[in-house]
């Protein structure tokens, strides 16, 4: 099957690029036939990816070492329930994912193009199938993943032990086809204006991609959070590592793009900042994927030994400046419909809303690049960890919170100041109360206090307003409350799919917050019998079985837990040595509820029967997990049609229409 | 097998490909070609309806929780009524 899957990449290649001809020419020439057939290779595009990627499946499920890839990152040992994992385990195996994802993803987006998209169409086309090209190219000439031994071995080298996690199984995938899924918003964008469309026609489409694709780089985000937290040891969730702050930066500025594009949607403003914001996302995604492939820091999440960083660089560079000359072509045919009219308005919110987030993509920029900057003009490297994120980044996001407390109480175009008094007055007084509760039972530190402060001030301004919306439906028609606040819901899905999405951002500050101003760590070393107390729980040491696999070593180790004298859990930590990579992984034992996590992991293995422990009691982290499923929910909710979508068959173009002048 | 699954997926290629083209050529020489546009704007006309009702609906909610003033709530609702109809008297024209 390897034969065939490396016949389709090529063939996928051709078809890419013709479909970029086909469509530029077509639109041209003002060739209807020529357009069409160049939209119908990017559907053909999927067929032929998907046949290249169940080829490469195929391989590692027989284990046909004679394909490099396969042995590099499989052996006989390896479960099967991995192939899926091992597949894109790999530079190359993970370039053939995002590129049959972007297939797959723009397949669909062309597809189901609105309307006001349709005389532009050809020229989005174009731009993806361009970037298609680009990885397709990369993977045909650099980096092919069906490329063959000279001989093929006996057995492979096995899988990344880091990888053998459930996490691995939608945390990769997630982020890739999130950082190459920013593409579809940004083409919709720059077809527009080619097409010499300066105004809201792509909006649609713009919006609903980039609140799909949001969701899809924050599942992601929060799944590689859970998987450092348990497989890596260390106890947290976020390192502030270069390759980390590659993926986090692109999903703020996503962040910042799907609330601005709202204030264009509903007041047909911010149109030249909307294009900027959706080109700085998509110039960040392309700025992670150099990071994560053979960029200049190596890092946990990267391919060690790629050399395809000068290649990433030079598409990061491409991605930058030409969409920047396509800006500045298109200039005067983006002016805005509508100005603000109020400082006190939902538009000027969202405006605030969109600095901070900008503040925050630059700060985190600045930290992730200045290391190397100083490597090379000042000749040495001065690292930037988590202070300086505490420091520049806290006070920002603390500030975005408030916004998502007040912001959504602001109504467009202008705000009365009584009324607006009147609106915050209920989450004001439940942040002061958390507050003051908070004090009397002694939590102190300011950062803390006023966290949860503004944690309490969103979530009741967000019930208040279901209950207030409730409460007016009933008055209006009639609804039980029961009934009315679901259809106060899917009255305005878009708004409070919204509100749902920022319940979830609720729960993960508080995670965030809960562990990092009080979170416990303590590092001891136990022999079997003895124990420890921290916090109020008290760990026993009770054994350790070493277990001898084929290609590992596992150290499985029983603790026991106790709170006020009674046994709370008995707990099996494991440590595994992986000798084919000379490596030590660990399986963290955590005991989770909402109130705080209680976390053991063992660190070392001594000669003399002792293991060394690391136990963190870490408050409030179980939200953060829980925010996951809430935020995809409220993603659902927001991008959910108010009706049948209208699907017509995009039957004949009408190039002249659209051509660029 | 793996020769027969290349030659139909290279078949299912070409066929794809050359389709719009063949599809021309077949269609009646006096038919003109099915175009979008007027299809096209109406259905873009009923979306940006949809988008003024939309914005109607949360500016009445906002009116009803008392966030706007009456005359503000009063001067935006005629200006999205305005919106609305002619947005329908263009759809009017394209029939």
């Amino acid at each position: 099957m390897a034969d065939l899957g490396a016949a389709c990449l090529w063939m996928g290649l051709a078809l890419a690029a013709y479909s970029c001809f086909a469509s530029v020419g077509g639109q041209l020439r003002g060739s209807s036939a020529l357009v069409d057939s160049g939209r119908k290779a990017s559907y053909v595009l999927v067929v032929v990816l998907l046949v290249s990627t169940l080829s490469l499946v195929q391989s590692f499920i027989t284990r046909d070492f004679s394909l490099k890839y396969v042995a590099e990152h499989s052996n006989l040992a390896m479960p099967n329930i991995y192939t899926w994992v091992a597949f894109y385990a790999g530079n190359e195996g993970s370039l053939l994912y995002i590129a049959f994802a972007l297939s797959v993803m723009a397949a669909l987006a062309i597809w189901l193009a609105p309307a006001s998209t349709r005389p532009t169409l050809a020229w989005t086309t174009a731009i993806l199938m361009l970037i298609e090209v680009f990885f397709l190219a990369v993977m045909g000439f650099m980096a092919n993943p069906f490329a063959k031994l000279p001989f093929p071995v006996p057995d492979g080298q096995g899988i990344n032990p880091l990888l053998t996690h459930f996490g691995m199984f939608f945390h990769p995938p997630a982020l890739m086809a999130g950082l190459v899924g920013i593409s579809i918003p940004m083409a919709f964008s720059l077809g527009n204006l080619i097409g010499g469309k300066g105004g809201d026609e792509w909006i649609d489409a713009g919006r609903a991609w980039g609140v799909g694709i949001w969701a899809l780089l924050a599942a992601g985000l929060l799944l590689g959070s859970w998987w450092a937290y348990t497989i890596l040891g260390w106890g947290g969730f976020w390192f502030w590592d270069p390759v980390e702050n590659a993926a986090f930066m692109p999903w703020i500025a996503l962040t910042a793009f799907v609330h601005s594009i709202m204030v264009q949607k509903r007041r047909g403003m911010f149109r030249m900042w909307n294009i900027v914001l959706i080109d700085v996302a998509f110039a960040l995604a392309l700025y992670g994927m150099f990071m994560n492939r053979g960029g200049p820091v190596p890092s946990v999440h990267s391919f060690g030994a790629s050399t395809l960083g000068w290649v990433f660089l030079l598409f990061l560079a491409f991605g930058v400046i030409v969409p920047l000359a396509i800006f500045f072509w298109r200039y005067d045919r983006m002016k805005s419909a509508q100005s603000l009219d109020s400082m006190l308005s939902r538009e000027s919110a969202f405006l605030v809303n969109n600095l901070l987030l900008l503040g925050i993509a630059f700060a985190t920029l600045w930290g992730t690049v200045y290391p190397l900057l100083s490597r090379l003009f000042a000749e040495q490297e001065i690292t930037v960890a988590r202070p300086f994120y505490d420091q520049v980044n806290g006070p920002l996001m603390l500030g975005l919170v408030l916004l998502m407390g007040v912001g959504p109480l602001l109504p467009w175009r202008r705000a009365n100041l009584r009324s607006l008094q009147r609106a915050v007055l209920i989450p004001g007084i439940a942040a002061l109360a958390t507050i003051a509760v908070l004090l009397v039972v002694g939590i102190r530190q300011p950062y803390a206090v006023v966290g949860f402060g503004l944690c309490a001030l969103v979530t009741a301004s967000i019930v208040a307003e279901w209950v207030r919306g409730t409460v007016a439906r009933r008055r209006s028609v009639g609804d039980n409350p029961a009934v009315g606040f679901v259809r106060l819901i899917l009255a305005n899905r878009p708004r409070y799919g919204g509100y749902i999405v920022h319940l979830a951002v609720v729960m993960v500050a508080l995670g965030v917050v809960g562990q990092s101003f009080y979170g416990v760590q303590r590092d001891v070393a136990l022999m079997p019998g003895e124990s420890v107390t921290v916090q109020g729980y008290t760990l026993e040491y009770v054994d350790t079985t070493a277990l001898a696999f084929s290609d590992r070593t596992e150290f499985r180790t029983t603790v026991e837990v106790y709170r006020d004298g009674e046994l709370l859990e008995t707990m099996h930590p494991q440590r595994t040595f992986h000798p084919a990579f000379n490596m030590a992984s660990t399986r963290a034992a955590i005991r989770s509820t909402p109130v705080e996590d209680f976390y053991v992991v063992p660190s070392e293995n001594r000669e003399d029967g002792a293991v060394g422990f690391r136990i963190l009691v870490n408050p409030l982290v179980w939200w953060m997990w829980v925010a996951g499923p809430v935020m995809i929910f409220g993603t659902v909710v927001a991008l959910w049609p108010s009706r049948a979508p209208v699907r017509r068959p995009v039957v004949v173009p009408s190039p002249a229409t659209g051509a660029a002048d | 097998m793996q020769l027969g699954l290349a030659i139909a997926v290279a078949l299912l290629v070409v066929g794809a490909v050359a389709w719009p083209f063949l599809a021309g050529r077949w269609r009646a020489s006096g038919d003109p070609p099915e175009r979008e546009d007027g299809d096209g704007a109406a259905v873009t006309g009923s979306a940006a309806l949809e988008d003024v009702y939309e914005a109607i609906r949360t500016l009445q909610m906002d009116h009803n929780l008392g966030r706007i003033a009456d005359g503000d709530f009063r001067e935006q609702l005629d200006e999205y009524r305005r919106q609305a109809a002619e947005i329908m008297r263009d759809l009017d024209r394209q029939g």
